[in-house]
């Protein structure tokens, strides 16, 4: 990967969707870097054969019955809406079928 | 009883925006688990309080909405991210309040301010309506004035809930009643050196001192060593800005909060929406997520940092086959100075040097007033023990907190009346 | 793009004389028949008002949490075990993290390097199998509507319904084996119940990976196409692709050449298109969901759903013609919905008589639910029961009705569902069995035929069918036709 910080900075973001100036960028990059030189100490470590915590809980096959609950009012949902379009959430037009 | 909320638990129809911008306006359409038992309890919510935006920081000041101050020194933070929630119950505007820790989050400002705060074993509250920071890690977490206190409303709040996969399905948190609540016998307590080291020495003096009155109760003190200590930082850093950069995805301007429309398409108004609503330590814990999810590095990172995070557990574990209880400062400082840290990422991640381990770990950990030291300035300022209990001991860690309430002066003290001003 | 020659499962370029093969793969996604999402109590129903099966878990407000419907992971086990697949005895949900507006949280809850089960397939009739890469369960987006005014419009109802998608090997070599693959699959998914897999609903939706290269050279590049709503799009697509890919390398510029890339099936146009480049290569960015704890599968409710699954339409075809005598394609009709095939197994073994409940169920039955004269759309629905049937089977037998009688008493009991010996007293059906009646009508019937009874008895014998029809038409078909021809028969000896 021949990639610069900065751009590795704009890679990432534009897959977080953040949108950055360059200043920004440029400052976010310089404490990226840092942070993860910080970090490097976890590098170091031998974790060869360790098994990896996946979450946060012990617990297993959490299940719940197939019984329908009530539905929230459609209202409630278009309440917070930013753009509510009679039935619907409106957003700008796309033609992607897909992200 | 009247009860503030950390502004992340949701309640129907009451502003809550979890210190952001982007959240601006956010009525939820229902409760969070924790808010329905306060209020069918009997409790009345008076408010929603202050924080870092999202839960990411640890002084409060990373929030849309000004700076809470810490009310034994107006100049200082009380700590974060439930800043606000710990000034509330510190200045005795209520005496109970919600926060959330899920790396120090309650702990710490507990501490900072003088009160109590517990985070609970990780899955002994419910995080259903807990607007999610690092899910992993998460806990709902009370603030109190008083041991005793943290028991009735973790009696009320714990206990199984069927909307939260994670949430253990046991009943709620009973109290311990020991046949001498004054009496600490047999109780063997671990030093955690790692903690006590990093800690400032006017900390270290007031921690000491309470655990020599942990001593005179007749606990029994031992050192411990929990090696991996100092790779809870970055494996905490690395696990929960991993999960936060997908739990925030969802913030786009679709179906709520305030969108900003950019150039017209649709992934512009993601963009442009994600860029004006988050403030720069989100959008920093954003990347630094997305960074160690991605392709070529997650291995190297988010993969490590999982391994580590079994390591920082297995600390504990060895610890407690030895211990009933791990104790040392909660904070390495007292209450910093508002803006002191403010421009250092890494200075401000390193006051959680003592909390994201027991987060890691899922385990229970309660911060208690334990005296006072100096700031730089002669002020005295607030210093909390943590205790730590092996997972679902919440009940022990109160019990031992109320046993030192009464043989020391800090629990009964309170913050000045504005007292704090200069 | 012409001059392209298929020759069985190649297809010669008539410009350079190439023989092409082509590897295809499928991607199938079938929605389970549960009666909630699969993270959240919302029941989804197909064509429900917009943002109307929706609760907070499902349009990702924050805070919300997903908690696991058991039934859907026990459809999706059943449908594993129906493939012939394994089922993993542990496994866990990740998150898939993309942007768009039609997925609340903007990520989706999948399952990434442990899905719940690996392996097995299906065996096409070309001979050719089909192996399975794996299948796993999922949530589905909601939808987002394009083609209404100046924004796109976004329903989340169907958001969060519980998906099963199976990705195959690249074993297929032709359209049709897409074609018989995906009828196969949804044979099954609808047989063990998991899924209804109504193509038109959306309830099975079909990817498909194309790639072409010269037989006995290295595959090359694969083309990803989406967007296929019906089997004969799948095919249409592949079809398509074929050429399109031959035509791209065989182009004398190496920039014409297929890239990898995700096409769209333009159905209207015929043809597939290039989707959108997307900034950079897709990177998901997988990680366990921290929100849902592992699953298992213990082998107590493996063996449970086994026992429960019903014998697969493939097996059945092949019992019947083995053990039934049944023709290739009778067997065919009869098993392509399980409750046809279950219907016709309990007609056959209580009236004994295989090929007859074979005959009233591909004749009468099948063709009086695909029309308007019963109410009742499935055989499930109908009154009438497989003792009916086997009742009426034994009337028939038995010499009491005629053929046309019984299938008058047939219409009947799908209407009724009344018992087939009282409809025909109902109906005034019986056969007239009373020789001196038989008679009257044979000899009214020979009357004034005098050149047919001759021909009768010359040998004949054919020409007894012209002297029937009146007896059948004299008796309002209640004429036993076995002793009407034995009557006829005697009545003309004796001249």
């Amino acid at each position: 990967m021949d990639e610069s910080p900065l751009e590795t900075l704009r890679r990432t973001a534009a897959l977080a969707r953040l949108r950055l100036d360059d200043a920004e960028a440029q400052g976010l990059s310089r404490d990226v870097a840092a942070i993860l030189a910080h970090f490097q100490a976890l590098a170091a470590l031998d974790v060869a054969g360790v098994v990896p915590t996946l979450g946060g809980t012990p617990l297993e096959d959490v299940k719940r019955a197939d019984e329908p609950r009530p539905c929230m009012r459609r209202d409630a949902l278009l309440a917070n809406a930013p753009d509510p379009r009679d039935a619907f959430l409106g957003v700008p037009k796309t033609l992607e079928t897909d992200a | 009883m009247p009860v503030a909320l950390k502004s992340n638990l949701c309640c129907a129809g009451v502003e809550t925006h979890c210190g952001s911008k982007l959240l601006a306006g956010y009525r939820p359409p229902y409760d969070a688990t924790c808010v329905e038992r306060l209020v069918a309890a009997g409790a009345v919510i008076v408010g929603m309080t202050h924080m870092d935006e999202f839960g990411m920081g640890s002084s409060s000041e990373n929030s849309a909405y000004g700076v809470p101050r810490n009310p034994w020194d107006d100049a200082r933070t009380p700590g974060g991210s439930s800043g606000g929630s710990a000034v509330a119950v510190a200045a005795g505007l209520v005496p109970l309040a919600l926060g959330s820790d899920t790396g120090g989050s309650v702990r710490q400002p507990a501490s900072l301010c003088g009160v109590y705060g517990l985070k609970p074993t990780y899955g002994r509250v419910s995080r259903y309506g807990l607007v999610a920071f690092a899910s992993s890690l998460d806990v709902v977490s009370p603030f109190a004035r008083s041991a005793r206190d943290l028991e009735l409303v973790l009696g009320v709040i714990s206990g199984a809930d069927e909307r939260d996969s994670t949430c253990q399905p046991l009943p709620p948190i009973e109290p311990e009643r020991p046949a001498e609540p004054r009496r600490l016998t047999g109780l063997r307590v671990g030093v955690a050196r790692p903690y006590v080291e990093a800690a400032a020495p006017g900390v270290r003096a007031a921690c000491d001192a309470a655990l020599a009155r942990l001593a005179q109760l007749g606990a029994e003190l031992v050192p411990v060593d929990l090696p991996h200590t100092e790779y809870a930082i970055p494996t905490y850093y690395v696990v929960a800005t991993a999960e936060a950069s997908s739990n925030l995805a969802r913030y786009d301007g679709v179906a709520y909060g305030r969108r900003v429309t950019g150039d017209g398409t649709l992934q512009g108004m993601f963009a442009a929406t994600r860029d004006a609503g988050f403030g720069a330590e989100v959008k920093r814990r954003i990347l630094l997520g997305t960074y160690v999810l991605s392709a070529g590095y997650h291995d190297a990172w988010y993969g490590r940092a999982q391994r580590v995070r079994t390591l920082v557990r297995e600390d504990f574990e060895r610890a407690f086959a030895e211990v009933d209880l791990v104790a040392g400062p909660t904070s390495p400082t007292v209450a910093f100075r508002l803006g002191e840290r403010a421009a250092d990422p890494i200075a401000m991640y390193r006051s959680d040097a003592c909390t994201v381990p027991t987060s890691l770990a899922g385990l229970p950990a309660l911060s208690l007033p334990a005296g006072f030291a100096a700031a730089e300035d002669g002020r005295e300022l607030p210093v909390g023990l943590q205790l730590v209990a092996p997972a679902l001991q919440d009940a022990r860690l109160m019990r031992v907190a109320r046993a030192l309430e009464d043989v020391l002066d800090a629990p009964a003290r309170r913050a000045p009346a504005f007292g704090g001003a200069r | 793009m012409s001059g392209l020659v298929r020759e069985g499962l190649e297809w010669v370029s008539q410009a350079t004389g190439t023989r092409w093969v082509a590897v295809i793969g499928l991607e199938v996604h079938a929605q389970l028949s549960t009666r909630t999402k699969l993270f959240c109590g919302c029941a989804y129903e197909f064509g429900a008002e917009p943002n109307t099966r929706v609760c907070p878990v499902c349009t990702g407000q924050p805070g919300s949490l997903p908690v696991l419907n058991a039934e859907a992971l026990e459809l999706a086990v059943r449908a594993a075990l129906a493939l012939g697949c394994e089922v993993a005895p542990r496994s866990k949900f990740d998150r898939k993290n993309y942007f768009y507006c039609d997925l609340p949280k903007n990520y989706q809850i999948t399952q990434y390097d442990r899905p719940y089960c690996s392996g097995g397939g299906i065996d096409l009739d070309s001979g050719r199998r089909v192996r399975l890469e794996r299948i796993h369960v999922e949530e589905d987006a909601g939808k987002a509507i394009h083609d209404r005014g100046d924004a796109t419009l976004v329903d989340f109802n169907r958001a969060g319904v519980p998906l099963i998608e199976s990705v195959t090997h690249a074993d297929l070599c032709c359209p049709e084996d897409a074609g018989a693959y995906l009828a196969a699959l949804r044979e099954i998914l609808v047989y063990v119940g998991a899924s209804s897999a109504d193509m038109e609903k959306g309830e099975l939706r079909c990817d498909v990976n194309v790639s072409v290269h010269p037989a006995g050279e290295p595959w090359r590049t694969k083309v990803e196409v989406k967007n296929l709503n019906s089997f004969s799009n799948v095919e249409a697509s592949i079809e398509y692709e074929i050429a399109r890919q031959v035509a791209a390398w065989e182009s004398s510029d190496p920039a014409d050449h297929p890239v990898q890339e995700t096409r769209l099936w333009d159905a209207g146009a015929n043809r597939t298109r290039t989707m959108r480049k997307k900034e950079g290569e897709a990177d998901y960015r997988y990680f366990p969901e921290p929100d849902l704890p592992p699953v298992s599968v213990t082998p107590a409710l493996l063996e449970a759903t086994r026992a429960l699954l019903p014998e697969l339409p493939a097996a059945r075809r092949a019992r019947y013609q083995r053990e039934l005598g049944l023709s290739a394609y009778d067997a065919g009709v009869l098993t392509a919905a399980r409750d046809v095939a279950d219907f016709f197994e309990a007609a056959a073994r209580l009236s004994g008589a295989p090929k007859d409940a074979c005959n009233w169920i591909t004749n009468e039955v099948l063709r009086a639910l695909s029309g308007d004269e019963v109410a009742a759309t499935s055989v499930d629905e109908l009154p009438m029961k497989p003792h009916d049937l086997s009742e009426l089977i034994a009337l028939v037998r038995g010499g009491t009705l005629s053929a046309s009688a019984a299938r008058q008493v047939v219409r009947a009991m799908m209407q009724s569902g009344k018992a087939a010996g009282e409809l025909v007293v109902e109906l005034g059906l019986e056969q007239v069995q009373d020789d001196g009646e038989l008679e009257r009508w044979c000899r009214e019937a020979l009357a004034g035929r005098e050149a047919i009874a001759a021909q009768v008895r010359e040998g004949h014998e054919k020409a007894l069918g012209a002297l029937m029809g009146p007896v059948m038409q004299a008796s309002k078909g209640k004429a036993n036709p076995q002793k009407v021809r034995e009557i006829l028969l005697r009545l003309i000896q004796e001249g």
